[in-house]
């Protein structure tokens, strides 16, 4: 890959290669955390912060760290970043840090975070990765934050808990979803999302791993 | 005996630790206070809104000033009676400090045989609050807690002067479904609550949560949530747990005739 400008760096993630819909990483989190947008939002907030704080401090000392544990360390740079966030959110914004419970603790095994320390983080400079932290981090948000609109409006007729579409359990005319508060609408989403990218950017498309065989033609009877 | 490698690898890895370590333990200590302050504000929150008590958007000082009117006591679930300073000398355990959670899972917790999953350990003192006036039980908030669909749902039940009506049942915490089985916290359905009797004339347990748990023409039947048959089910045996004489029966009981 050719030296990336900054903004690049910052830019690209977002559409061009997106973490989740182009590498199809930190997927489990975009389940989980997507029924409303409200925690949504907060888990964007939290993850693009740790993305880009991870890159930064591993970027900085990546020239001492040896690389038979670098894996260690990276963990541990990661792993003390989150704890610090999740602190910080029961300290200071209990009720979400109530509703997210132990998702800001997976923010750990988030492959996103873990996979731009080890792509670029390693092998670049500090600004520049933090950069590409809040690139990603960003790119990782506009799913959630697509997927959460989505789940939200049409499960509970709401977007961050105002009511948009008058459910009928509140006198109204909006029959609720169900399946849209259930894991599974999560992959339908992230599927139509990723095929609207694809439509987009036709570069994303990956080729196809081999071709049909033609089908015999059928021969007419007589 | 090392190599140069290996030695700076090591300390990479200690410096790593201790900068670490440090950062995260500074935090975590510096922070404790606000986030206990949080916890209890919550706490409070929760029952004041189990009570009917709380006013929309009540700053931390209004909650605090408004939970100030509750007592604190601790019910002896043996004996169904308040429990005596003796029996919390013995017991070695401080009001103040009492975690109800913590002592479920201690040695000296009841076992209850056949009790829902969850219950067949609990804490034999219970916290209770109570909102009296002239001496007499205004208000009584009783925690309940039970297994829900996805895991152990934690709630207050308030009981009003006749030690019998309720006031209301409030979920403070729980995992259940968003949309379905987490409509247990919803206005629409904890309205649902106040006047039913707990128990009948009897004595017998009145409340039934959904139409599969019992006599749905009672005068103490509860809707169950639609599309959470699991959830309702847990909330039914919750009170039915909770109302019964491993529960609070005993101690309501003697509140009742004034022995407690």
């Amino acid at each position: 890959m050719a030296e990336q400008s900054t903004k690049e760096v910052l830019i690209e993630p977002i559409f061009g290669a997106n973490p989740i819909a182009l590498q199809i990483l930190g997927i489990c989190s975009s389940l989980a955390v997507t029924t409303s947008l409200n925690t949504a939002l907060v888990m964007c907030i939290a993850l693009t912060l740790v993305t880009a704080c991870s890159s930064f401090c591993i970027a900085l000392i990546r020239q001492f760290i040896p690389s038979s544990i670098r894996i260690i360390v990276q963990m541990t740079i990661i792993a003390s970043l989150v704890i610090c966030v999740d602190q910080v959110l029961q300290a200071y914004a209990y009720d979400i840090a109530k509703s997210l419970s132990v998702f800001v603790g997976l923010i750990i095994t988030n492959c996103i975070v873990m996979g731009r320390a080890e792509a670029f983080a390693m092998n670049n400079s500090a600004p520049k990765s933090f950069m590409d932290g809040i690139g990603n981090g960003l790119g990782y948000s506009v799913v959630l934050i697509f997927i959460a609109v989505i789940r939200e409006l049409f499960g509970s007729g709401s977007l961050m808990g105002f009511e948009i579409l008058q459910t009928i359990d509140n006198g109204g005319w909006y029959l609720p979803n169900g399946m849209m508060l259930l894991p599974p609408s999560a992959f339908f989403i992230i599927a139509g999302f990723i095929w609207i990218l694809r439509q987009w950017k036709t570069e994303q498309q990956e080729k196809r791993e081999f071709t049909m065989a033609q089908q015999s033609e059928g021969v007419e009877s007589h | 005996m090392f190599n140069k490698d290996s030695l700076n690898t090591l300390i990479v890895a200690f410096v790593l630790c201790l900068v670490c370590s440090i950062l995260v333990s500074t935090l975590a200590v510096g922070l404790k206070p606000l986030q206990d302050a949080n916890k209890l504000l919550d706490r409070n929150k929760n029952i004041l809104a189990a009570a009917d008590m709380l006013e929309d958007g009540a700053s931390a000082e209004e909650v605090e000033a408004a939970f100030a009117q509750f007592t604190l006591k601790l019910v002896n679930l043996k004996t169904g009676k308040f429990a005596t300073d003796a029996e919390l000398a013995a017991a070695g355990i401080n009001t103040e400090n009492y975690n109800q959670g913590a002592a479920a899972k201690s040695a000296t917790a009841i076992v209850v045989e056949g009790a829902p999953p969850g219950l067949t350990r609990i804490a034999a003192f219970a916290t209770v609050y109570a909102l009296e006036k002239n001496g007499v039980t205004d208000l009584l908030v009783l925690p309940v807690r039970g297994p829900g669909l996805w895991g152990a749902m934690y709630g207050f039940l308030v009981l009003e002067a006749d030690i019998n009506t309720i006031k209301g049942l409030a979920y403070y915490s729980h995992k259940e479904t968003p949309g379905l089985g987490a409509k247990v916290d919803t206005e629409k359905w904890k309205a649902l609550w106040p006047g039913k009797a707990a128990y009948t004339a009897s004595g017998d347990i009145n409340i039934v949560v959904g139409n599969k748990n019992g006599n749905i023409n009672g005068a103490g039947f509860i809707d169950g949530l639609s599309g959470a048959t699991l959830t309702t089910a847990g909330v039914h045996n919750t009170i039915q747990f909770w109302l019964g004489t491993h529960g609070y029966a005993n101690f309501l009981k003697n509140l009742k005739a004034g022995e407690a």
